[in-house]
């Protein structure tokens, strides 16, 4: 900066100093980038709401209600019994329709979580969700001595079945829970029908539940209470054919395992959380063996993290903030549709659920897939610069608990406060810190910037008033004398650089006369 | 059966007379061992002398001490001679005297003609005493009183009161006149009074007192003793334990037994037997039970206002006999004491006296009085139904012959169904109340077993299960309950439902 003062000193300062800094090869961490112009969260719309498949229907929750009638028309033709799973259930088309069956002396049994158990899971709920809690209370109310709820904070598998030991048994899994919205289209989610020999494994599954797991049920309103984990002699459990995860049967994990180290060229997964697990490992194995893995999930911290380095072994991440479907597509030739996230809670110990596909249904499936990837405008990127961003990034923080929203900006201009030396030989040596970048950035969490130029206005010190002369005689400039202050009084830079070792003698300060 | 407790507060009398009591203490306790002899080879004075003296057997310590004793009241004198005569000084037993003197020796009284019994207790010889029952009617238990006992026991002079019923004995048989004859024992021994087998019983001995008393009694016919309490009077001069006046008592002693007609008539009964049979030891119901000898009562006798407040806890049990708890309340606290009652009742009758109306329903079943109840008096009766007891409050109950008591709850009476309906339709109620958690056709079977079991002491198990519902019934059953009974709806037809049949 001090290549710029020379001659009189006012006239230099009349404009102020400023310093251009490059911040476009800064690393910001791991972010997901937006690509597109929107906001990143526009929802999917499907072709169509069903896809037939054969038998199959592969359906696709959105506002025309395709789901809710698909179940309300299922359980209207129940004859003996209808078996619920949902995490968390909300009135809607679908309970009513469960009341009334029941009313018609239907058995209908219902597993899901109670207060205390949604209120501990702190991941498995879509945001809104968490606000259906209470919606959520009431029903089970609503349903006390006329529907037999069990409950249990494992109870996360989301399926419908009808007379599960007629030969017209019928179901449905989704990966949504029996609430309104995401039946309706607000998330990103999937449901099939069930074969009978699928809705036979599942029946197991769901008795399994009921006898084993439950720890709490329902049996007359307002008496949640303790169940005794005894099971009759005359119960049989059944056997699980589709792979699940439930008890000690962990034959979910080991599919999902199983069709990721099976990958040859191309791995499609889809989750609403993934973590540090098997899964994780898996995929980072099949990066290395250079199968083309994209990953669908929600813009979370804790996907985030767990992703990152996938996204650095050269997995492509992609993420949308109400991908809430759970499935696995490797070669176009073999997947499943799952109720369960590639956690441990899902695949170790939860209580989950699956369908494996192939064929046509898969093919569907990979077609509905390539459909979300569409809406999935943000990519995690493990190493952003601002250079390689056109557009917002969701910033990881440093401790990985959060995401920041900010817009990536290609230059800009601040101001700083005003620079007022008491001395002008301290203007020479004054320069604009690259700590004032620091501060300005941590202040300013919605923009990251490319290029940043800092300008400061530098106000030279006066001659105070009332000074009064003061002879001296080895000073070649004049020197006056304010109470204990001493000034040497100047009017251009060269004369300052002059000055400086007289005034330093004198212990006087360098100032700007009038 | 919870015990049943009859309560009421009783009424009571009391009067104050100058009275000759002793008093059980501690400070004589050095006579017990002479009371002991009875039991180690009888009290005499050869044993007294070596045995306790360690003196020679002819010592005249020895007959001193006893003669004390038998001033006492303590001990009476026996005299065996040859001829196994009784001798007075005027009148010896017939032989039928002898006979009957055997017989009460050896307290077969009923041995003896009840037309004599009841001459005997007219003359005061023996005393008589009612028994309550409550199918009895009015029987009666014969004592020896203390007259009977001079006559029939004591070798002792005859005493001037025998005089006036000699002649009556002499009519009778008893007694037969002895001229001039002056025999001799050869060997002289002691026997116990009542008062002395008290003594030894008590371990204390009782202590003469003369001085102002109140007798506190009843005629509650729940107390063997109507004497309850005896008290020193508050404020009256109380005679410390003074011997000698005993023989002067015992002088004046037909002085304070015979009583003007005045006085008769304003005394209760209680205390005019009393009086009638002084010496005596009572046991005193309301004083914690414990024993005082009444010697003599004066002739001024004073009704005073009882100072206490008495009242009764008849507690029945299945497990041990009616007792009764005298609860004595003197305004601020109260004293309890468990005594002997005159209560003979067993708990089966106080039942069908409390439940006088359904008196031919109840049976014996275990030992317990149970009352046997149609399906419908129970049906509505949840914890009646399960139970089998029920818990009732019965309002101013009345015992016959015992009187009226305050209501009283009686808890847990065993109930049992009259018929075999009634067992059907009440094991079925049970069945259904016992369905508490999921059931299956095998546990259900197991409940309707344990169910029909219920009432074997009455019906035959195999009998009330066949009226009990099959498990299809029992589905159909709760299906149509199910609005009102939704628990039991889930835990017969869950079962059923949620499991896995094989062929599916």
């Amino acid at each position: 900066m001090t290549g710029r003062f020379t001659g009189a000193i006012t006239d230099s300062l009349a404009k102020p100093v400023q310093e251009v800094f490059d911040l476009s090869a800064e690393d910001l961490g791991a972010c997901w980038v937006n690509s597109s112009k929107n906001n990143g969260s526009i929802l999917y719309v499907p072709e169509t709401s069903v896809y037939r498949s054969g038998e199959r229907e592969v359906i696709i929750p959105s506002g025309d209600g395709a789901l809710f009638k698909a179940i309300e028309a299922m359980v209207r033709k129940a004859k003996e019994m209808v078996c619920v799973s949902s995490f968390l259930i909300q009135q809607s088309g679908m309970t009513d329709a469960l009341l009334e069956a029941a009313h018609r002396g239907i058995g209908v049994f219902v597993l899901t979580a109670r207060e205390d158990d949604l209120k501990k899971a702190d991941d498995d709920l879509v945001g809104f969700e968490r606000e259906r809690i209470k919606d959520h209370i009431a029903l089970l109310d609503q349903f006390a001595g006329k529907v037999l709820v069990r409950t249990s904070e494992s109870f996360h598998a989301k399926y419908v079945l009808v007379d599960p030991c007629s030969p017209e048994a019928s179901g449905i899994m989704m990966t949504c829970n029996a609430t309104v919205d995401p039946m309706s289209g607000s998330n990103i989610e999937v449901a099939l029908t069930l074969t009978s020999s699928e809705v036979r494994s599942f029946f197991a599954h769901f008795l399994q539940g009921f006898w084993e797991m439950a720890d709490h049920e329902l049996l007359e309103k307002g008496e949640l209470r303790g169940v005794k984990k005894e099971i009759l002699a005359s119960v049989s459990l059944g056997h699980l054919t589709l792979p699940a995860t439930v008890g000690d049967v962990h034959s979910l994990e080991e599919r999902v395992l199983s069709i990721i180290r099976n990958a040859k060229s191309d791995l499609i997964l889809t989750a609403w959380s993934f973590d540090s697990g098997s899964v994780h490992a898996a995929v980072l194995d099949a990066c290395r063996r250079e199968v083309r893995v994209t990953i669908l999930t929600r813009t979370s911290s804790r996907n985030t993290a767990a992703l990152r380095d996938c996204a650095r072994a050269g997995a492509r991440v992609f993420g949308h903030p109400r991908l809430h479907a759970k499935c696995v597509i490797a070669d176009g030739r073999t997947g499943l549709i799952m109720t369960a996230n590639m956690t441990a809670l899902g695949l170790e110990t939860g209580f989950e659920t699956a369908v494996p596909l192939e064929g046509s249904t898969l093919d569907t499936l990979k077609r509905i897939a390539e459909g979300w990837r569409g809406v999935c405008d943000w990519n995690l990127v493990d190493r952003v610069t601002p250079a390689m961003v056109d557009g917002s990034i969701l910033q990881l923080s440093k401790d990985g608990t959060s995401l920041a929203l900010r817009t990536v900006s290609p230059r800009e201009e601040r101001f700083l406060p005003a620079f007022r030396p008491d001395s002008c030989d301290k203007i020479l040596e004054h320069s604009v810190s690259r700590k004032e970048i620091d501060r300005i950035m941590a202040s300013d969490s919605q923009n990251v910037f490319r290029q940043v130029t800092l300008k400061q206005n530098v106000i030279p010190p006066y001659l105070p008033e009332g000074s009064k002369e003061e002879a001296q005689k080895d000073v070649p400039f004049p020197v006056f004398r304010k109470g204990k202050e001493r000034y040497v009084v100047v009017r251009t830079w060269e004369e300052v650089r002059a000055a400086r070792e007289p005034a330093r003698k004198l212990n006087a300060k360098i100032v700007v006369g009038e | 059966m919870k015990d049943v407790i009859l309560k009421r507060r009783i009424n009571i009398e009391s009067y104050e007379a100058l009275m000759d009591v002793g008093r059980f203490k501690d400070e004589y306790k050095f006579l017990l061992p002479v009371l002991a002899l009875s039991e180690e080879g009888g009290i005499t004075e050869e044993l007294v002398n070596t045995r306790l003296f360690d003196v020679n057997a002819d010592d005249p310590r020895g007959s001193r001490l006893l003669e004390v004793m038998v001033k006492y009241r303590l001990i009476e004198k026996r005299a065996v001679v040859h001829e196994h005569i009784f001798t007075y000084s005027q009148y010896r037993l017939t032989e039928r005297g002898e006979r009957i003197r055997e017989l009460f020796h050896n307290g077969q009284y009923d041995q003896v003609d009840e037309e004599l019994r009841e001459k005997f207790s007219e003359l005061q010889i023996l005393n008589r005493r009612r028994l309550y029952g409550f199918e009895m009617g009015a029987t009666y238990t014969y004592t020896l009183g203390p007259l009977g006992m001079q006559i029939f026991s004591s070798s002792e002079m005859l005493p001037e009161s025998l005089r006036d019923v000699a002649s009556e004995l002499v009519t009778l048989g008893i007694l037969e006149p002895q001229q001039n004859q002056n025999e001799t024992s050869d060997k002289v021994h002691y026997e116990l009074t009542e008062t002395g087998r008290r003594a030894l019983l008590e371990g204390q001995v009782p202590v003469p007192e003369r001085g102002a008393f109140v007798l506190t009694g009843t005629t509650d016919p729940l107390f063997v003793e109507p004497v309850i309490a005896c008290w020193p009077k508050e404020g009256g001069r109380e005679i410390g334990q003074e011997f000698d006046w005993i023989a002067k008592s015992s002088r004046n002693k037909d002085k304070s037994q015979g009583k003007s007609q005045k006085q008769e008539k304003n005394t209760p009964a209680w205390l005019d037997e009393l009086r009638r049979t002084a010496p005596r030891v009572l046991t005193l119901a309301a004083q914690d039970g414990k024993p005082i000898q009444i010697i003599g009562i004066g002739e001024n006798i004073n009704q005073v206002k009882p100072k206490d407040s008495i009242s009764v806890h008849l507690r029945l049990s299945l497990r041990s006999p009616p007792d009764i708890a005298v609860i004595r309340t003197d305004g601020k606290k109260g004293n309890k004491t468990v005594v002997e009652t005159a209560f003979n009742l067993t708990l089966m009758d106080v039942m069908k006296c409390l439940f006088r109306e359904k008196q031919y329903d109840f049976v014996e079943c275990g030992n317990a009085p149970t009352l046997l109840v149609a399906y419908d008096e129970v049906k509505g009766n949840p914890s009646e139904i399960n139970r089998m007891q029920r818990t009732t409050t019965v309002h101013a109950p009345e015992i016959q012959e015992f009187g009226r008591f305050d209501d009283v709850i009686v808890s847990d009476l065993p109930l049992l169904p009259r018929t075999l309906e009634d067992a059907g339709n009440w094991a079925r109620d049970c069945l259904i109340n016992g369905i508490i958690t999921y059931t299956d056709e095998t546990s259900y079977s197991q409940l309707c077993d344990r169910e029909a079991a219920r009432f074997s002491e009455r019906f035959a198990p195999e009998q009330v299960k066949s009226r009990l519902p099959t498990y299809q019934e029992m589905l159909t059953i709760v299906k149509e309950r199910r609005e009102t009974d939704p628990k039991r709806y889930w835990f017969v037809t869950a079962p059923a439902l949620l499991t896995f049949r094989e062929g599916m």
